[in-house]
């Protein structure tokens, strides 16, 4: 798996049909290597850094000399209330925006596809938040939950609804960072099913037209499965990236209110920066690591299978 | 024959060096290029109008760079403990001297005010610093760094509403604030706005002053002995008292709040007691933006069983372990802390935090700051409170950075209501003694 990952998978099937596997690998390792170096470089170094510093005892405010400590930190961090609710925390700012995105995202592409007018001044529209950095976006969407500021229950209070308190209300904060990070990915998600969409071949649509599928069947039996490979691509791609929420939680709740939006790599930021506690947030980012590989193995392996049934 | 070619040698060599030697005596600094970095405060805006002034005197260009308070104080951090040297000169609050200072990132101004040949006694003028703002930068008789911004906390408060209840005086105690909170709150403009967001510079920056008048304290004898007292009863009634008035009587989303939020509130006219940072009464009062200008009076923060307790820091203008230019830095501190400076500063912009008594002394500095609308002067309750504040407000050790953390987010778990009071509390002085304990301290 880890070759087809890298390419070499492809390189040594095309050298095998060359009759000439030796020669072809030697000029395909030659022209790659200066990147494969560099990419190495920069993150296996970082990550064999952070993981030594881990087990030590660096802290800027602490008195005690720096020295080496094992695994202490790490099992420090398993009982460390605020990390292990950050758990939990994470995953739910993976999970919920990313399933709602796919879902919604499959729908407007739908919608989309059907080629009503105006579609092409809705699609620009909507490629605007993906334009918008992520802390602007957080700024925005700050001032809209601010209930002195607030839009949103401004609105809401104009068809009889009072407001919940968005940004101090526990509960509520993790809707706000949720709403926020719909708004700013689904469009993407929207965009690429809907790019996948159009290059399916129409004839698949006319023979279930002709089969008398209605429309509801042939979405659900020609462009589904079609559109499975690129919602896999999505899939990966959105929750590697569904971590990106971190400015967002930054500027929009900094984590709060009393750590109810603290993802772990947000108390990673925490003990590192503001309580300058360096090994201890090395610690933290390694496990984080790890989730994220647990998480996202999976995925990459059907991804890859995928790839190889075809 | 000789002598032209020496001084034609001469001449060349001056030139080759550049004009360093050309100006040898005068301004032997000419030409070096220093860096600050710091929060943005209205000083640093007055400093840069003056900095031709500096650069004219000596040849030395400094460059100030500016940012919000929490990111300004973590690039500080990582540039110094990465020993970067991009920054001569720091900016730092008291409270986080005693880190800076363990880690050895700062070269002590005492070196420089030590050497005759470049300390100039009459612009530096040690006694004329207000004592406390001075000694807050010093560890052990060493001066550390200059102060230039003395950082206390007063309660501003709104004169019509007052009388429209018939308060006619401001609270003095816990309970009298109480009551006057349960008395004037309404939904258009409840009764106070205090920090909320959780930290050192946040919320418990407000709750210590309750912590403190009630007889409470953060350890059981600093520093001799460390064991954290966060359970005491004296706590417990003090953070009572506290969340008592941020849940109940404080604007929606309180518990949020930051400096700049509750100077809003009270700017608009959204809020009828501002208990918050003396320093800011000119953004409160800017003629500009303000709604209650004339409207607002003055009072030092109310106290409990063991008195009032305004917070207190002081800021100060400190030199990196790594600037290469030390000296140089050392001349741009001195001035830049100079009496003349500080007038001129404080009358250009909102500057009002001077540390120099001379100037707070000064008949102009007077007359632009005195704000007296009918409700007593600020400068009178400026300086009171100055004179009150307990010169060690916070613990002064480098464990400090993160009990404040911790204490912060406990306080914000009790007032959004995930915690229990006790409870809060209780956790906080656990996860503190466990830090003290993995530290060796206790």
């Amino acid at each position: 798996m880890g070759n087809q990952v890298l390419g070499l998978g492809a390189a040594s099937r095309s050298s095998q049909l060359s009759g000439n596997p030796f020669n072809l690998n030697r000029t395909y390792l030659r022209f790659s290597s200066p990147t494969f170096l560099a990419i190495m470089l920069l993150t296996m170094v970082p990550i064999v850094v952070t993981v030594g510093l881990s087990l030590t005892s660096l802290s800027y405010s602490s008195a005690s000399p720096t020295r080496f400590i094992g695994l202490r930190n790490y099992e420090r961090l398993f009982e460390d209330d605020r990390f292990l609710q950050s758990i939990p925390t994470t995953l739910i700012f993976i999970i919920v925006p990313v399933a709602i995105q796919l879902v919604l995202g499959f729908v407007i592409a739908l919608v989309m596809n059907e080629r009503l007018p105006g579609m092409g001044w809705l699609r620009l529209i909507f490629v605007a938040p993906m334009v918008l950095p992520p802390i602007v976006m957080g700024l925005m969407w700050k001032v809209l939950f601010t209930p002195q500021l607030g839009g949103i229950n401004y609105f809401l209070s104009l068809v009889g609804i009072s407001g919940p308190s968005w940004l101090t209300d526990p509960p509520w904060a993790v809707v706000a960072v949720i709403l926020a990070a719909l708004w700013g990915w689904t469009a993407f998600v929207a965009l690429i099913f809907l790019t996948a969409m159009e290059s399916f071949p129409t004839e698949l649509y006319e023979a279930a037209g002709i089969d008398g599928a209605t429309w509801f069947q042939s979405v659900r039996h020609v462009t589904l499965p079609l559109l499975r490979p690129t919602a896999l691509v999505v899939l990966v791609f959105r929750v590697i990236e569904a971590l990106a929420i971190f400015p967002i939680i930054f500027v929009l709740t900094n984590g709060g209110p009393a750590g109810a939006t603290e993802t772990v790599n947000y108390y990673a930021y925490v003990s590192g920066f503001n309580q300058l506690r360096v090994a201890y947030a090395a610690a933290i980012i390694t496990l984080f690591f790890a989730l994220l590989v647990l998480l996202i193995l999976p995925m990459m392996r059907s991804l890859v299978q995928d790839v190889q049934e075809r | 024959m000789k002598r032209p070619l020496i001084l034609a040698l001469l001449l060349t060599l001056s030139i080759g060096v550049g004009s360093l030697s050309a100006q040898d005596d005068a301004r032997p600094y000419d030409g070096t290029e220093l860096n600050l970095i710091y929060f943005e405060q209205p000083y640093f805006a007055g400093l840069r109008e003056l900095l031709p002034e500096f650069t004219e005197q000596t040849g030395i260009t400094v460059e100030i760079e500016t940012l919000a308070e929490v990111p300004a104080i973590q690039k500080i951090q990582l540039e110094l403990a990465g020993q970067t040297g991009n920054y001569d000169i720091i900016g730092t609050s008291s409270a986080n001297l005693p880190l800076y200072a363990q880690n050895g990132w700062l070269t002590p101004v005492q070196t420089f005010i030590d050497d005759p040949a470049l300390s100039n006694p009459d612009v530096l003028n040690l006694d004329d610093f207000i004592p406390s703002t001075r000694d807050a930068l010093a560890q052990d008789g060493t001066q550390y760094c200059l102060p230039y911004f003395a950082a206390t906390v007063i309660m501003y408060y709104r004169m019509d509403v007052f009388e429209e209840y018939g308060i006619t005086e401001p609270p003095a105690t816990f309970d009298e604030l109480r009551e006057v909170a349960a008395t004037i709150n309404t939904p258009e403009i409840p009764a106070i706005a205090m920090r909320g967001n959780p930290g050192a510079a946040g919320n418990v920056w407000h709750w210590n002053l309750f912590l403190r008048g009630e007889g409470g304290s953060f350890f059981a004898d600093f520093p001799t002995d460390l064991t954290p007292t966060l359970d005491s009863p004296e706590a417990i009634a003090a953070t009572t008292a506290f969340m008592d008035l941020k849940q109940n009587y404080s604007p929606e989303g309180a518990a949020n709040f930051t400096f700049d939020d509750v100077v809003i509130a009270m700017q608009q006219g959204r809020v009828a007691i501002a208990i918050e940072g003396a320093p800011l009464a000119g953004r409160i009062l800017d003629p500009e933006q303000s709604q209650v200008v004339d409207k607002v009076g003055f009072a030092v923060v109310p106290g409990g069983a063991a008195g009032r307790f305004p917070p207190f820091v002081s800021h100060g203008l400190c030199i990196a372990t790594d600037s290469e230019n030390a000296e140089a830095a050392y001349l741009f501190l001195e001035w830049a802390t100079s009496a003349d400076v500080f007038k001129r500063v404080a009358l250009n912009t909102a500057h009002v935090a001077v540390t120099r008594n001379s100037v707070w002394e000064d008949a102009d500095f007077i007359a632009k700051y005195d704000f007296d609308y009918g409700g007593g002067s600020f400068l009178a309750a400026f300086q009171e409170s100055l004179n009150l504040a307990p010169f060690d407000y916070y613990p002064a050790f480098p464990a400090w950075t993160q009990i404040g953390d911790i204490i912060g987010l406990a306080l914000q778990e009790i007032e959004i209501g995930s915690k229990t009071v006790e409870q809060g509390l209780t956790d906080a002085n656990d996860a503190i003694r466990q830090l003290l304990e993995d530290e060796g301290l206790l």
